[in-house]
């Protein structure tokens, strides 16, 4: 695997390029352009906010709910946009992948970066909204940095897994949009994760992405430390899972060209 | 320097039926070859036989099923022109896209870039989106990017039939270059002028295996035949049997002295379209034709012998096959063809100064 990530870095500036190229496409051709990162996710907060605060409120400890909902769609968004663009970073490269031969985690890694600029920009929303409401500890802030990283190697490890099965096996592409809308509801974007009855929060919590979720919450608006055993067992099995992925990947990438 | 090395590789794919059990096919079996550096390896054969498989395995995006292969680095794959250009970005941001894919790193110096950018004849185009530009454009600006890419080995399949003449010409004087560098150049093309006139080198495929690996002349002139072989052996009734050439005195030729030539054809013509003819051209080596004899158009149906004679075949040094066919009459398709053992017509030659004309002429010089 060292031999595999030496000639990853080597490929640094097809990285750099390849993710360049994926932005610039986003913004170019389309009428809004940049208006396009700010409208998605408002649309977006004003919908559960009308829902989970109007409708069938939901409890947030007297926080204000569209800061409250804002702080679970920005990692969702980084999550399930990221993979969905995985799955297909290799099915869209066909005519590529045959052709010239380049460590083929690029693609995948590039999705991830694009979506990690786009998650920057959403947090700085997200601390305009903050400053707004005078919610949030300076201190603790430092403490995302971590939490971002085990998000990040969880969605590449996520990524690598979807973007190679797709490869292999068709209905992987199919069932990925639908197993992210069902994960929405699984961890903790419009509800706090303390309305799922104690005794099956254990279980809740199982699933890395949601503690990892509910991690980044507390930090930004609960103004608490996270719960140390919840996140640390998420940050091994998210960057466990994605030495494993990588493996696996690099395993199968001969047969890419042949199965395209 | 050995630049590029095959040891008993062999690749198999898999191929899926709806219907029936998946089948192996060997698309190429215990190949074993090397080259030098400067070398210009010329690869020959039919659609199917495995030539652009091999361009795959040293490009490097395909593995082997069984045995290694050594390349040196970096590589640049013209396996396609333009692969990963995006239509929707500009011609600047392909070029560095699609060098980085090739090694020439994003920081590539503007000189290179202009470089580029004036050998695909794109000055004014340059900060347009490529999906406005025409299929030539797309593919010189392909060609501009590779060629200009610092690789040790180049693998082109196909791809020099794009631009006009004139970049045609330039595609070839800087192949040349690159040669000379001492960039190992691996070429697949249909187009004999290319494989005649730039490979040092051939090999000769038939399914998956090399059959020949020989100079371009002798390899393109097996390719033939074996092409003929192919031809008209699935109708029956209607081909071109043994093609036997004789000299003046009736004895089989493999050196023609003098200008006399008799040929005896066997051929087929019982299950021929009427009328057709028997056309019989004299090739030589580097595919001229340097003449030609036709019957009558015959419109009865008959099977046998025919018999050419040639009195004033005044050709200058070279090697000469006899290639016969049957056609029709009117609409002058071949049916079924052959070609004779080769003959040499000898002579002084000079490789530098490539064939002497077409006919033999006599002269005399005369100084005041």
């Amino acid at each position: 695997m060292w031999k595999q990530l030496t000639a990853l870095l080597q490929a640094r500036d097809i990285l750099y390029t390849w993710t360049l190229r994926e932005v610039k496409v986003r913004y170019t051709d389309t009428s809004l352009g940049l208006a396009w990162i700010v409208l998605y996710p408002a649309a977006w907060v004003i919908l559960f906010t009308l829902l989970f605060s109007h409708l069938v409120p939901v409890p947030v400890q007297g926080l204000p709910y569209p800061l409250f909902v804002m702080t679970g769609l920005v990692p969702w968004f980084f999550f399930s946009n990221t993979t969905s663009n995985c799955v297909s970073s290799l099915k869209h490269n066909a005519n590529l992948i045959p052709k010239v031969y380049f460590p083929r985690e690029v693609l995948p890694l590039g999705s991830v970066l694009v979506g990690l600029l786009d998650l920057m920009f959403y947090l700085l929303l997200l601390l305009v909204a903050m400053l707004y409401f005078h919610v949030g500890d300076g201190v603790k802030l430092l403490m995302l940095l971590p939490i971002i990283m085990s998000l990040t190697a969880l969605t590449l490890a996520v990524g690598l897994l979807t973007a190679r099965f797709a490869l292999f096996r068709r209905e992987v592409q199919l069932l990925v949009p639908m197993a992210l809308q069902f994960l929405m509801y699984m961890v903790p974007v419009f509800y706090p994760v303390e309305i799922v009855p104690v005794h099956l929060r254990m279980v809740y919590l199982l699933n890395p992405l949601a503690s990892l979720m509910d991690s980044f919450r507390h930090i930004l608006i609960y103004n608490r430390w996270p719960d140390w055993r919840a996140f640390g067992y998420a940050s091994v099995v998210s960057f466990a899972l994605l030495v494993f992925a990588y493996w696996d990947f690099k395993r199968a990438e001969p047969q890419f060209a042949d199965r395209l | 320097m050995i630049q590029m090395r095959f040891e008993n590789v062999s690749k198999k794919y898999r191929q899926r039926h709806a219907n029936e059990a998946d089948a192996d096919l060997w698309a190429l079996r215990d190949i074993n070859f090397e080259c030098e550096a400067g070398e210009v390896l010329g690869l020959v054969g039919r659609n199917g036989c495995g030539k652009s498989t091999l361009l795959k395995l040293a490009a490097g995006v395909t593995t082997p099923t069984t045995g290694a292969i050594y390349t040196v680095k970096p590589i640049a794959p013209m396996l396609e022109l333009g692969a990963g250009f995006h239509p929707d970005l500009t011609g600047r941001d392909n070029i560095r896209l699609n060098g980085s894919l090739l090694g020439l790193g994003r920081r590539m110096s503007t000189s290179l870039f202009d470089e580029i950018v004036a050998f695909a004849e794109l000055e004014q185009h340059v900060d347009t989106p490529v999906k406005h530009y025409s299929s030539g454009m797309t593919a010189r600006l392909g060609f501009a990017v590779a060629v200009h890419s610092p690789a040790r080995l180049l693998l082109v399949d196909e791809v020099l039939s794009v631009g006009d003449k004139l970049f045609q010409q330039k595609c070839l004087a800087r192949m040349q270059y690159l040669r000379d560098q001492g960039t190992t150049i691996v070429l697949v093309s249909h187009d004999d002028w290319w494989i005649r006139n730039f490979c040092t080198r051939a090999l000769l495929f038939e399914a998956g295996c090399i059959v020949s690996d020989t100079t371009p002349d002798e390899a393109l002139s097996q390719y033939d035949l074996h092409l003929y072989k192919a031809f008209g052996a699935n109708q029956q009734g209607v081909s071109v049997g043994k093609v036997e050439v004789f000299d003046g005195e009736d004895r089989p030729i493999s050196e023609l002295h003098g200008t006399s030539v008799r040929a005896r054809i066997a051929f087929d013509a019982s299950g021929i379209a009427l009328p057709y003819q028997i056309v019989v051209r004299v090739r030589r080596q580097d595919g001229v034709y340097t003449a030609m004899c036709i019957t009558e158009a015959l419109d009865t149906h008959s099977a046998g012998k025919a018999v050419l004679e040639i009195d004033n075949l005044s050709l200058v040094v070279g090697r000469y096959v006899l290639e016969v066919s049957l056609e029709d009459a009117k609409t002058h398709i071949v049916l079924a063809t052959q070609v004779s053992e080769t003959f040499l017509v000898p002579g002084y030659f000079d490789v530098r100064r490539g064939y002497h004309g077409i006919i033999q002429v006599q002269s005399r010089w005369h100084f005041d």
